[in-house]
């Protein structure tokens, strides 16, 4: 029986192989010269030409280099904005929350309460949603000008949020006098449509940073 | 022999490219450029995707500098970042299917320029020309992972275990795989002809 291929490789190497084996490739001239075939294999690979120099290749990875530079500034730039995206959007959750625990007891209360001091805390209510807003509105002026080339998944929800956005704002300035109640709806839902905003340009955000 | 075993660099050289030194970030790449794209295109077997590969290798090695530690060789830095990429490349499942639509480099015409490039300047083991040229193609047409084992074992001079943690497999695989790429090349080499002359078996096999 013929050594195999993986023991020629293991005594060309020299690794130890079983005693019968090196034994029988010492006298059995096929094996040998199977032996020296593998070894001469591996004296042409290592004689295989070196790839030629390219003049231009440095200037390649120089640009590649620089490319990548700017790619890692835009992903770090798209953290920061998720990052207070984010910060935004937890302020306004605990806001929120924040403003239902202090309308639970108000509404225990609100039976004996006077009509104007409901008025009062609902215009509290409305000044902590006109914050939220305007942190909202600075979240997205951060991510700057909507992208030349749209995702279609995107484009169209935006629009459709953009103009609710300003029926919301244009019964807000067309309004005066609007019920303290009235006043806090639509600056609650001004809120939540620039919260779901926020959410669709820092998906397209990421989207081109990848 | 590896093309890396000659490169080498002061440590000066590596300092001064770490600290933003263009000049030096220069020789980094001059020093390294040839063993680099050997080594990519030995691997990939594909020409256009060594030399993209080997421009990934260089702007890693460069941005990466602060990473070397000096305790081994930086040119066994590079050529570790080297096969890295080289594998990360060949594992990939785009880039596999990619290879379906694209002929290997067994095409002789490139490798021809090789040889007479390495003629011109006078390279060395040159014993051959049609003998080199039937190897090159014979080693381009080893599936991908023969082909990386046997460059890496019989070239870099990399053992069954390093190769094993660079697969994420065993020695034994490395092994096997070796085994297959020779079993393949002999007999690609002897249907061409070039190999060795008949030789009679002993009667005591």
């Amino acid at each position: 029986m013929h050594a195999r291929i993986e023991h020629l490789l293991s005594i060309r190497d020299g690794e130890p192989v079983a005693a019968d084996v090196h034994e029988h490739v010492v006298h059995c001239r096929a094996c040998a010269a199977a032996l020296q075939d593998v070894a001469g294999i591996r004296e042409q690979l290592r004689g295989l030409p070196v790839a030629p120099a390219e003049p231009a290749g440095w200037e390649e990875v120089r640009q590649r280099m620089a490319g990548r530079a700017d790619a890692d500034k835009r992903r770090a730039a798209v953290r920061r904005i998720a990052a207070a995206a984010s910060a935004a959007v937890i302020a306004i959750a605990v806001s929120w929350r924040a403003g239902d625990d202090f309308v639970a007891p108000a509404a225990v209360t609100v039976l004996q309460a006077p009509l104007a001091v409901e008025e009062t805390l609902a215009m509290d209510r409305v000044a902590q949603l006109q914050t939220q807003s305007h942190a909202l509105e600075d979240v997205l002026s951060a991510f700057g000008d909507a992208p030349a080339v749209e995702r279609a998944g995107t484009a169209v929800p935006i629009d459709a949020l953009e103009a609710q956005v300003q029926w919301i704002d244009h019964q807000l300035s067309t309004g005066d006098g609007l019920a303290a109640g009235v006043a806090e709806r639509l600056w609650r839902e001004r809120v939540d449509l620039m919260n779901s905003l926020v959410q669709l340009r820092y998906a397209d955000a990421q989207r081109i940073a990848m | 022999m590896s093309a890396f075993i000659d490169t080498d660099l002061p440590d000066t050289t590596v300092a001064r490219a770490r600290a933003g030194d263009a000049s030096a970030q220069e020789q980094i790449y001059r020093a390294f450029e040839r063993p680099v794209r050997t080594l990519a295109r030995r691997l990939l077997a594909n020409n256009a995707a060594a030399e993209d590969v080997a421009q990934d290798v260089f702007v890693d090695v460069l941005t990466r500098l602060h990473q070397f530690e000096a305790r081994g060789s930086f040119a066994g830095w590079v050529r570790s970042i080297a096969v890295s990429r080289c594998l990360m490349h060949l594992r990939s499942p785009w880039q596999r299917s990619r290879r379906w639509l694209t002929q290997p480099a067994t095409d002789a015409t490139e490798w021809e320029a090789w040889d007479e490039h390495e003629a011109d300047t006078g390279g060395a083991g040159r014993t051959d020309h049609a003998s080199t040229i039937d190897l090159e193609r014979a080693l381009a047409a080893l599936n991908d992972t023969a082909r990386a084992v046997v460059w890496l074992h019989d070239v870099e001079g990399y053992t069954h275990a390093e190769i094993a943690a660079h697969f994420g497999a065993t020695a034994s695989f490395s092994k096997s795989q070796l085994a297959r790429a020779h079993e393949r090349l002999r007999t690609a080499l002897q249907a061409e002809g070039i190999e060795k002359p008949c030789m009679p078996v002993s009667s005591t096999c």
